[in-house]
């Protein structure tokens, strides 16, 4: 069970089951949809930015638990940071779960995300995590189209 | 009687563990294992007879012509083709469907005509019909499914009509399973002159196949599914329809004769086998169809339906689940699509793939099957002669693990 426990970490099986932020949102500045071809998993993120702050965050969607646990987790990481450290956590985490960290780069600037390293090693599981955080860096953007992980 | 418990020997790769585990392999739909025959097969060949094909004078290149048209002879036996010349090797199923569909397709197709196929494709029997139809203005119509995955032929007499010049269906599902009754409709095609095609890649590895009694004009299938090495597969045509047909690719080993100013095209099968082709491939698919033909089609589905439906049984236990496609085994191949509640199907695979089960896990190359049965994914477990009832008790108790394991139950 130890492997397992390594990508299924508890408290990402806890946002699974009980997702915080999770729900459509009337009022929002920003706002992007996400898709995986790949499996079918959808994500729609809603942001209220006010002053290049992060007031608010909330995401919809279908998909696994590690997809809908990064969701979640990114949810409470996100919520009242400015755009700046915003961006800084979304291109930090990308490079933890690719491996490309530089020697001068922290992930505990991640929190709880950091949670999410275990899933570097399952290959065919990084789209899962990267989906999320692909398509809250296009909300920050507010592009219109949706991204996918292809 | 054949004893399907001593066949797992027959594979090396099945002695592997995967995660600690005894390999259990349910994800024959996607590929199949390789027995050793046919992995001999490859290396007895690249050992002892590899040349070109078809030109040589020399020994080695009559050796492996001689293997290589072996091969294709006892192919058209498996499938009891009339002719070998109705046999072309291709690089899979996908690649056949395109030769016809670029080959025949182009050349007889016109604006006031229609294409059939239904709502269980693979995608590799859409999308060369949707390309099709942009460059002939064609039409394209689906015969629609019920809610079970059976096709539904209510109006069929609506949608197959006197413009429905191509039918092109699958035997058997890859996404549910369902085995579609071809002949019934390839006796419909006939009666409005459609030309018909059978993608056949999960039902020629699976039973008994008779192109003769079929009827049908085309029907395709690959190699990696029927234990034979990937990037081999067949296009099975009717004599006289492949000699109509234009050729697919061009260049050598195609053409009769060649000036600076133009070619004229090589008899069939030749004329469709341009360049140097998959001669281990072929030579390793024709070890594979000896082996099958050894234990015997029928045998291998009997075992086939005695497993699926002791896993159907086995899982309708299981707490909330959903099975797709029809439960009746008469109309049901060895393979079996769900849907657990709260437990995303990639999650499941990689929990059953902790303890060394391999199934497969998304939209199985079916996309919109699986949106059309309401599921945006789904697990699936598709089984092989080598797989056993003792297998799918360790599967269906790890299924029960996982619903524990996510639910935190």
């Amino acid at each position: 069970m130890s492997e397992l426990n390594e990508i299924y970490q508890e408290l990402i099986l806890d946002h699974n089951r009980r997702p915080r932020n999770f729900g459509k949102m009337n009022n929002y500045t920003n706002y992007s949809k996400g898709y995986n071809p790949l499996c079918g998993d959808e994500v729609e993120f809603y942001m209220e930015i006010t002053n290049d702050k992060i007031d608010k965050i909330q995401f919809i969607g279908i998909g696994c638990a590690i997809s809908k646990g990064a969701s979640s987790l990114f949810t409470e990481t996100l919520k009242s940071k400015n755009l700046h450290d915003a961006q800084h956590i979304t291109t930090i985490y990308k490079k933890m779960l690719t491996n490309k960290l530089d020697s001068n780069e922290n992930i505990e600037d991640l929190g709880d995300l950091t949670l999410l390293s275990g899933v570097s090693v399952y290959p065919a599981r990084i789209k899962c995590a990267i989906l999320s955080c692909y398509t809250i860096e296009s909300a920050i953007r507010n592009d219109q189209n949706t991204i996918t992980t292809e | 009687m054949v004893d399907f418990k001593t066949i797992i020997k027959d594979f090396p790769i099945l002695k592997r563990r995967i995660n600690e585990n005894k390999l259990i392999y349910f994800d024959n739909a996607a590929t199949s294992q390789k027995p050793k025959v046919v992995i001999d097969a490859l290396s007895n060949f690249y050992s002892n007879n590899n040349a070109n094909i078809h030109r040589g004078v020399h020994t080695l290149s009559m050796e492996a012509t001689y293997l290589y048209d072996e091969a294709k002879e006892k192919i058209a036996e498996f499938i009891n083709a009339p002719n070998n010349n109705s046999i072309i090797f291709t690089r899979g199923t996908t690649e056949s469907l395109n030769l016809i569909a670029d080959s025949w397709g182009q050349s007889n197709l016109k604006e006031s005509d229609s294409i059939v196929i239904t709502e269980l494709e693979h995608h590799s029997n859409i999308v060369p019909w949707q390309e099709l139809i942009k460059k002939t203005k064609s039409k394209l119509r689906y015969i629609p499914i019920n809610t079970d995955g059976t096709l539904n032929l209510a109006n069929i007499n609506n949608i197959i009509t006197k413009n429905t010049k191509l039918i092109s269906m699958t035997h058997v599902s890859n996404g549910i399973g369902t085995i579609n009754n071809i002949k019934k409709i390839i006796k419909i095609a006939k009666s409005v002159g459609a030309t018909t095609v059978i993608d056949a890649a999960q039902s020629v590895p699976h039973m008994p196949i008779d192109v003769s009694d079929l009827d049908c004009d085309f029907l395709t299938f690959s190699g990696h599914k029927m234990l034979a090495p990937t990037g081999i597969g067949v296009l099975y045509g009717k004599k006289e329809l492949l000699e109509s047909m234009p050729p697919y690719q061009k260049g050598g080993d195609m053409i009769l004769e060649v000036t600076y100013d133009k070619a004229t095209w090589n008899e069939i099968p030749f004329k469709f086998e341009a360049g140097t082709p998959n001669i281990a491939g072929a030579i390793g698919l024709g070890a594979a169809t000896n082996y099958l033909m050894k234990i015997g089609m029928q045998n291998i589905r009997d075992h086939e339906i005695e497993i699926t439906k002791y896993a159907y049984n086995n899982l309708m236990n299981v707490d909330g689940i959903e099975i797709l496609g029809p439960e009746n085994t008469d109309i049901r191949a060895g393979l079996i699509s769900f849907n657990i509640p709260n437990i995303h199907p990639h999650d499941l695979g990689t929990f059953l793939d902790s303890k060394g089960i391999a199934i497969r896990t998304g939209h199985h190359c079916a996309m919109p099957l699986i949106k059309k049965l309401g599921h945006h994914s789904s697990a699936r477990a598709s089984f092989y002669l080598y797989n056993t009832n003792h297998e799918v008790d360790k599967f269906t108790a790890e299924i029960n693990n996982s619903i524990k394991y996510f639910n935190n139950v």
